[in-house]
């Protein structure tokens, strides 16, 4: 594992790659993107032995934290929806410059699933989406436990040690009412974990593209959902292992 | 192994950079320099792991110490143990207590051999505090040592305290004496057991990271104060069930001989992860404030 920054100099993000250390088809690379608050502590852990569990299968994996969270440069009060999106794509072409590859696999955590999602849609070299335990945007909290209101409540200022902004919010609810069913771009392969069912934000943002998505519950208690305000959270092995053989036939 | 990559701008006039080092396993750091400007002989602050939490700190603490450190001309250091965070697991089998001393000491090695610098103050909180406190009795190179949160034990005043204010509510009074209450069962449990098995030493019941008894904690103090090392000690509302009142710890702790060395600040209000804003920036101003008089600083200082 190789931690660097990547980015502009004026924004630099603090990444780590992991490179393809066990056998595999190689060409292959992964972008994890986080939540965020406290459930980015509690998940951490998770998704450094996924990138572990994936670089021993010969992927490329590359970890990063977005702007104004984790490592990354930047005041929380910073940090906009956009601006992760957009920083998820910085990630994919780091990637694909480190290992020269053509595509990425976008995996997505938590409020990161969204970003993902946002930002594939956005990519022709989205190769697959993997949306762990996506946030149900309708009744889920989004910065941490603590906020369990619905969007059309306001998001406080400071939730789970994190600070939302206007331009969070205003996004948030942009969302909300605004369906996407014509997405340019859908990956050849897309895989929810975790849920019993697809969260109904997410039906929206896919819309026609819903019937290529597989879905797989875990029966797993999710670390990033517990209710203490300390630690990293155990690790989510059921669905670490779920995610591991499912792109164990990625092309 | 030394290994950067990177150099960037990520705060005005400030500069961070990943650092992959370490002997026994490949730790991984960010160096978080002052503006060149400024930058002067000032120690360097070395941030531990809180517990498992990587190295940005509970709601990014860290990241945000680190950064006010250095703007107040403090190059600062913020990394993960081998095992937690960002770094791989130790490969010589050392056990956790010992291996957490060997990581910092070649942390402080590498932080002399890359800035030059010859004095350090370790910041941690909850399991960072009693490791700052633990390198800082041995390591001459530790001038100073903030510990947040740390392994405490209760006092007499602790129990008034704590038990006072309920004792002065009628309907709480009544709910303790009721037949179904818990407290009483547990307090009959308690005297039953003492009653045959003599008093029970005094324990914290969290955390126990390499430091638990009453007196092996004094011991590290006194040690620590003795050659030189100056303490700064902050408890927050969230370490309520251990410690309560801002005078706790000289009481606990009346014979130490320099007690002029130690500061104590005490944040009720503030929870043990600091969750606000408000919070955060309280305790990185006193603790920046107290790191730029460490060398001055002669009074026992309570508040």
């Amino acid at each position: 594992m190789n931690p660097f920054f990547m980015g502009s100099e004026h924004q630099p993000l603090y990444a780590l790659y992991h490179p393809p250390v066990g056998r595999g088809p190689g060409g292959r690379g992964a972008v994890l993107c986080n939540p965020l608050g406290s459930e980015s502590n509690r998940a951490h852990r998770s998704l450094r032995v996924l990138a572990d569990a994936l670089s021993r299968s010969g992927w490329h994996v590359l970890r990063f934290d977005y702007r104004g969270t984790g490592d990354s440069s930047g005041e929380d009060d910073s940090a906009t929806l956009n601006g992760w999106v957009e920083d998820i794509g910085v990630a994919a072409e780091e990637l694909k410059a480190i290992a020269d590859l053509k595509g990425v696999h976008l995996i997505g955590l938590r409020l990161g699933a969204f970003l993902a999602t946002a930002a594939g849609l956005r990519r022709p070299d989205t190769q697959g989406l993997i949306l762990w335990d996506p946030v149900d945007l309708h009744s889920e909290s989004i910065l941490g436990a603590q906020w369990c209101g619905h969007l059309d409540q306001p998001v406080p200022r400071e939730s789970g040690g994190a600070a939302s902004t206007a331009d969070f919010e205003k996004m948030l609810q942009e969302i909300h009412k605004q369906p996407n069913p014509n997405a340019p771009f859908w990956p050849h392969q897309a895989l929810v974990v975790g849920p019993k069912a697809i969260p109904d934000g997410f039906r929206r943002l896919v819309g026609e593209n819903l019937k290529r998505v597989t879905l797989k519950e875990i029966d797993e208690a999710p670390p990033w959902l517990e209710e203490s305000d300390f630690g990293a959270g155990p690790v989510a092995a059921r669905a670490i292992h779920t995610i591991s053989t499912w792109t164990g036939s990625a092309p | 192994m030394i290994r950067e990559e990177n150099a960037n701008q990520s705060f005005p006039r400030l500069s961070e950079r990943a650092i992959q080092y370490g002997l026994s396993s490949n730790l991984n750091g960010i160096l978080t320099r002052p503006p060149s400007k400024t930058e002067t002989n000032q120690p360097c602050l070395v941030i531990l792991n809180a517990g498992i939490l990587h190295k940005a700190g509970p709601n990014r603490l860290h990241v945000r110490l680190a950064r006010a450190a250095a703007q107040r001309g403090f190059p600062t250091f913020r990394f993960d143990f081998a095992g937690v965070g960002d770094s791989p697991p130790r490969g010589d089998g050392r056990p956790l207590a010992e291996g957490v001393l060997v990581d910092i000491a070649e942390t402080l090695d590498l932080l002399e051999a890359r800035l030059g610098a010859s004095r350090f103050i370790l910041a941690g909180l909850c399991s960072g505090a009693d490791n700052s406190l633990r390198a800082a009795r041995t390591d001459s190179r530790v001038v100073g040592a903030a510990l947040l949160d740390p392994t405490v034990h209760r006092t007499p005043r602790w129990y008034l305290n704590h038990y006072l204010p309920r004792l002065r509510s009628r309907e709480r009074v009544s709910q303790f004496f009721s037949l179904e209450n818990a407290n009483l069962k547990t307090i009959s449990k308690t005297l039953n057991r003492r009653f045959r098995e003599g008093p029970e030493k005094e324990r914290p019941e969290l955390f126990r990271t390499g430091l638990s008894d009453k007196q092996d904690i004094a011991q590290h103090i006194e040690d620590t104060l003795r050659r030189g090392c100056r303490l700064f000690y902050g408890f927050t509302g969230g370490w309520k069930e251990y410690y309560n009142y801002p005078e706790q710890l000289l009481e606990l702790y009346p014979n130490l001989s320099r007690p002029d060395r130690i500061h104590v600040r005490h944040y009720p209000e503030t929870s043990h992860t600091f969750k606000t804003d408000g919070d955060r920036n309280r305790l990185i101003k006193d603790l920046t404030d107290w790191m730029e008089l460490i060398q001055t600083t002669r009074k026992v200082n309570v508040s």
